[in-house]
């Protein structure tokens, strides 16, 4: 992999949907470096501090997926095209390669990078399904990204205004078969019920965990979690980590 | 640039940005970006004798103008940045200010003895809490204060920076340790803050309180160095929201003599290089040096 480095990105296209949104880069010197699983810290307009961002890249730009929490977010998502940001990257790991067929399982802003790991493992000719769970219809814009990976994908609405009704969990169990890859980004139930569902069938899961970072690159120390296996920093030693490493939300995160 | 360099407490370096200590870890992380022997010098992250886990998530969050940190002292104990760490950075060909802290006065003088190889300045932590004082920092306590410099004086024969506090007595502490054999100091060091989320209604980081840091508590810093440049002749590291050549400027007229970058780097990995080769520009075209400003606004 790659040493990280301050690289240029250009806003040249944009999708806004409420609070969510995809913003396209050009970023040449950033698409080429980076692997599914890795991240960005991501300057934001008028912040102090970078935003954590794992990206996809798709047809050679940079594709960000934004949900506007906090003035930052949102301060993305208002962006004009031609704006210029700079991010460090590439951060952090990469997802693993998977044993036989891989199964994704996205929500939120997880999309980004299990769509930049659908679009590599087709074009390596692995057979590969992506579950993507929405609230709503509101997140239909994302179903021409999801197909262009070339995956087979399945598009769940919690409300059953689009796609298939429910969560993409409640059907990932049926869809298990030995051999499979797990990988899950999103929201943490989901990737609970993901990493729950893998474990049943003892196959392999990933997941890509959130934390607040200052620095991005190891130096500052805010992102420390504990896993089953001891501390780790997310941003040097994760963002992608084992699931059955993983203490989910019943259990307390840190000592 | 010769306008550029600094003799501190008998130390020369070639200019005066420093790295602060929590916002650079030992440079690892930073050195494939550029030499870190082009920084006057790095200050490395506050050690303990022991390895320390650290505060619970989040750790930080953002602020107007700053952020807060509340990291909980996390380092990984002395021994293995002696190992791993302190030899690497010192071959780097970079100065190294060596921060260090512990529970009493002989675990700073511990962990300074053995650093010193390392060190061409010790900078001691008085921000961290005096267990037997029920926690209060001994930058609050004056004469806690003095025990610690004390101590590590006694342990080290490298020049001891004394690092102080925003908050409490910083001018009576500042007193007792140069007393107490303090050979400069560094300041200021974060003020406690707080934020509270509106949705849970509870505080956002997991210690509760953590420290504020970055341009929001910049004139804080330039009123505190100046006060403390009337009251000493002992050299001073200032520090506090510094990003600009003209934020280094105006902590130099207070009377810092070299200035950290700080949260700055978090923001821009390149931040403290940004600021070396600024000053180089900004003196290239003038008759005066970095010196010359250095209490500038006292005369």
């Amino acid at each position: 992999m790659r040493a990280w480095d301050d690289h240029r990105l250009r806003l040249v296209d944009k999708e806004v949907r409420g609070e969510r949104g995809l913003l396209v880069f050009d970023a040449p010197s950033l698409v080429e470096a980076l692997s599914p699983g890795q991240f960005l810290n991501l300057e934001v307009p008028g912040r102090l501090l970078r935003r954590p961002m794992a990206p996809a890249v798709m047809g050679g730009r940079l594709l960000v997926f934004v949900r506007g929490r906090g003035p930052g977010t949102r301060g993305l998502l208002a962006l004009p095209e031609g704006a210029v940001l700079r991010a460090l990257g590439p951060l952090g790991n990469a997802f693993p390669e998977p044993r036989g067929r891989a199964l994704l399982v996205s929500g939120g802003t997880g999309v980004g990078p299990l769509l930049f790991l659908a679009r590599r493992l087709v074009a390596a000719g692995r057979e590969t399904v992506l579950f993507h769970g929405a609230r709503d219809a509101s997140e239909g814009f994302l179903l021409p990204y999801l197909r262009a990976t070339g995956a087979e994908v399945r598009f769940f609405t919690e409300d059953g205004s689009l796609g298939e009704r429910g969560f993409p969990t409640e059907m990932l169990p049926f869809s298990l078969r030995p051999g499979d890859t797990v990988y899950a980004v999103g929201p943490e139930p989901l990737m609970r019920a993901a990493a729950r569902a893998a474990a049943t069938m003892a196959l392999p899961a990933y997941v890509s965990l959130e934390a607040h970072m200052a620095c991005g690159v190891g130096s500052c120390l805010s992102c420390r979690v504990e896993l089953k296996s001891g501390p780790v920093h997310v941003c040097q030693d994760g963002p992608v980590f084992p699931a059955e490493e993983v203490f989910f939300a019943e259990t307390p995160h840190v000592r | 640039m010769k306008k550029l360099e600094v003799d501190f407490l008998g130390v020369r370096f070639p200019n005066p940005v420093v790295t602060a200590s929590g916002t650079f870890n030992f440079g690892k992380e930073y050195a494939h970006l550029y030499p870190l022997s082009r920084l006057g010098a790095i200050t490395t992250k506050g050690t303990s004798p022991r390895p320390i886990p650290g505060a619970p998530p989040p750790r930080i969050t953002e602020t107007e103008r700053g952020m807060l940190n509340a990291i909980g002292l996390e380092n990984k104990g002395v021994e293995a940045y002696l190992e791993d760490e302190l030899p690497w950075l010192k071959a780097q060909g970079a100065r190294v200010i060596v921060n260090v802290f512990g529970e009493n006065p002989a675990e700073f003088a511990l962990v300074a003895a053995k650093v010193s190889p390392y060190a061409d300045l010790v900078e001691v932590n008085l921000s961290c809490p005096n267990v037997h004082a029920g926690g209060l920092p001994y930058a609050h306590d004056p004469a806690a204060a003095a025990e610690v410099i004390r101590a590590v004086k006694e342990a080290t024969d490298r020049p001891v920076l004394a690092k102080l506090s925003p908050e409490g007595p910083t001018l009576r502490v500042a007193e007792a340790v140069e007393a107490a054999g303090a050979d400069g100091f560094s300041l200021i060091n974060t003020i406690r803050g707080m934020r509270i989320d509106l949705e849970t209604k509870k505080p956002v980081l997991g210690h509760r309180t953590g420290g504020l840091s970055g341009p929001a508590i910049r004139p804080i810093a330039v009123r505190l160095v100046y006060e403390l440049f009337q009251n000493t002749d002992r050299p001073i590291l200032g520090m506090g929201g510094v990003r600009t050549v003209e934020d280094a400027l105006e902590l130099a007229l207070a009377g810092a003599r070299m200035v950290a970058v700080g949260t700055a780097t978090f923001a821009d990995p390149y931040a403290p290089l940004k600021l070396v080769q600024g000053l180089e520009a900004f003196f290239a075209g003038r008759g005066d040096t970095w010196l010359d400003w250095v209490g500038g606004a006292h005369r």
